[in-house]
């Protein structure tokens, strides 16, 4: 089980099309630890590498300098549930039960029956036959976090909740409640402070182009949430807070 | 008792046959009301007539399961050759970028534009028929298959990579399933291109069976309502195979057809 996820230094740059070699510098000696249980945010401005970020964590991208360390496990073992930034990450040819039984790597027979299992964690069971297609963009979140969690207890979401009208992204939130029990670690790359503030232990906020951790703003409103928190004094002032470090010096 | 299947029944709708029986109505008044010349002309119950004595007599029963057999085998052969080339072009962009415009300029050279040179290479015969009905499907497949094969949704394969699939699983568990519309795309159009060329050549080009010379000869002899009758068995044979593709499609690529 993983204990911690430590970024040490993390560097990336891309190659422009501006001249022979030139290169773009994204993120900039990015370093933050994240404990076994942590909920943790990522926001920053459009285009600052947050979604780069996380891929490098999810070791689908690579640093070009610092490293990525999931401290208790087998570094080459790893395995995380990653879901990307899209509508589209359900293989549409496969019903909601086998999307998640793909993620696995037991026998057919046990893979579905833990895909069941795990549909009914999530309360959508009766989905099982339905087809991506079949679904609405709530439901197909939800699968995909379903498929996460079967795989690990490290999970990485990149804007789970994009494109999502209120009652879909309702349906979302319950699964994020779910979810921080203090097993699961997870690290969100989002736009939106308030679902931010909502589900992190942990705000970490990102400067534009070459991207600095700006700062580390601690959430301490329990390990239990619901989405009636929105309504809290502490939820405002912790909102104020991370909008001001935001938008500082815009 | 006889047996009937409910959902046939149901899904059998005569609205999609009105057509036809109009076009035969019609064929019959124009026939009968003496505009057009009858031996030319024939009407529908005699071509009818004779292409079901043309079964029974097994007057082109061997023309028929030779031309049948040129097309399945230039489609087989020629889609595993051109999914091969496509499967390989798609692993590259450099490979994909030098290579595809010189398979969409072959595609569009008319397959008849070929007729002369493959008859010096491959003889007065069933070779080249066969040779230009099985390049024709190559190039259409490999153009397909690559094209499907590097259209893979970057969702996917970011999910599937952080499974730790390996290469092999991802292509055959979400590069190629992504690619199957595409390639039934391709399919269909040499599926079609496929009974023309075989026709065509079969006419023109020569062969001892096949449907192309019993069309010819017929045309030749003058036997109108066998002319007639051969080419409405080169009709359905065109639409079953689209008919039994469509089905398939629907049938494996059921989430696309949604």
């Amino acid at each position: 089980m993983v204990e911690q996820i430590i970024l040490n230094k993390v560097s990336k740059s891309y190659k422009t099309n501006q001249g022979h070699g030139k290169k773009l510098l994204v993120l900039d000696n990015i370093s933050l630890k994240i404990q076994k249980g942590e909920f943790v945010s990522i926001l920053g401005p459009n285009g600052c590498g947050k979604s780069t970020l996380l891929k490098i964590i999810a070791g689908l991208d690579s640093a070009d300098s610092g490293k990525v360390i999931f401290s208790g496990i087998d570094q080459n073992n790893k395995k995380i549930g990653y879901l990307p930034q899209s509508n589209n990450t359900l293989l549409p040819w496969l019903n909601a039960k086998e999307n998640i039984a793909f993620a696995l790597s037991d026998t057919k027979s046990n893979n579905e029956t833990v895909a069941l299992n795990k549909l009914a964690e999530f309360w959508i069971s009766n989905y099982a036959s339905f087809y991506p297609y079949q679904l609405s963009g709530g439901l197909k979140q939800m699968v995909g976090i379903a498929r996460s969690s079967a795989v690990s207890d490290v999970l990485l979401f990149d804007e789970p909740l994009t494109g999502l009208d209120q009652s879909n992204s309702k349906i979302v939130e319950n699964a994020f409640f779910k979810l921080k029990d203090g097993k699961n670690t997870a690290v969100i790359v989002s736009h939106d402070i308030d679902t931010a503030v909502l589900f992190s232990d942990k705000i970490i906020v990102l400067s534009e182009k070459p991207s600095t951790i700006r700062a580390v703003i601690p959430i301490g409103l329990g390990q239990k949430r619901t989405s009636d928190l929105r309504y809290s004094d502490a939820f405002f002032g912790l909102r104020k807070q991370v909008y001001d470090i935001l938008t500082k010096g815009v | 008792m006889i047996a009937v299947n409910k959902n046939y029944l149901m899904n059998f709708n005569l609205m999609n046959y009105a057509g036809a029986v109009a076009l035969i109505l019609l064929w019959e008044i124009v026939s009968l009301s003496g505009i057009v010349n009858s031996f030319l002309f024939p009407n529908p119950f005699a071509v009818v007539t004779r292409g079901i004595e043309l079964f029974f007599t097994n007057e082109v029963g061997i023309d028929l399961v030779s031309t049948l057999l040129k097309i399945i085998v230039a489609i087989l052969v020629g889609g595993i050759i051109g999914f091969i080339f496509g499967v390989v072009l798609s692993q590259s962009t450099k490979l994909y970028a030098a290579f595809s415009p010189l398979l969409d300029f072959f595609r569009s050279v008319p397959a008849t534009a070929l007729f002369p040179l493959c008859v010096i290479l491959f003889g007065i015969g069933d070779y080249t028929s066969f040779a230009l009905a099985t390049w024709i499907c190559a190039i259409y497949f490999a153009l397909h298959v690559a094209k499907g094969l590097r259209s893979t949704t970057e969702g996917y394969l970011l999910v599937a990579k952080s499974l730790h699939k390996s290469n092999l699983e991802i292509f055959f568990t979400v590069r190629l399933m992504e690619a199957l519309p595409t390639i039934f795309v391709g399919l269909r159009a040499a599926v079609s291109l496929a009974v023309v060329v075989i026709i065509v050549t079969e006419m023109f080009v020569g062969t001892t069976h096949g449907l192309g010379k019993v069309l010819i000869d017929s045309a030749y002899s003058y036997d109108m309502a066998k002319l007639y009758a051969v080419i409405l068995i080169i009709g359905l044979i065109g639409y079953v195979l689209n008919k039994i593709i469509i089905s398939l499609e629907k049938r494996i690529v059921h989430w696309e057809t949604k």
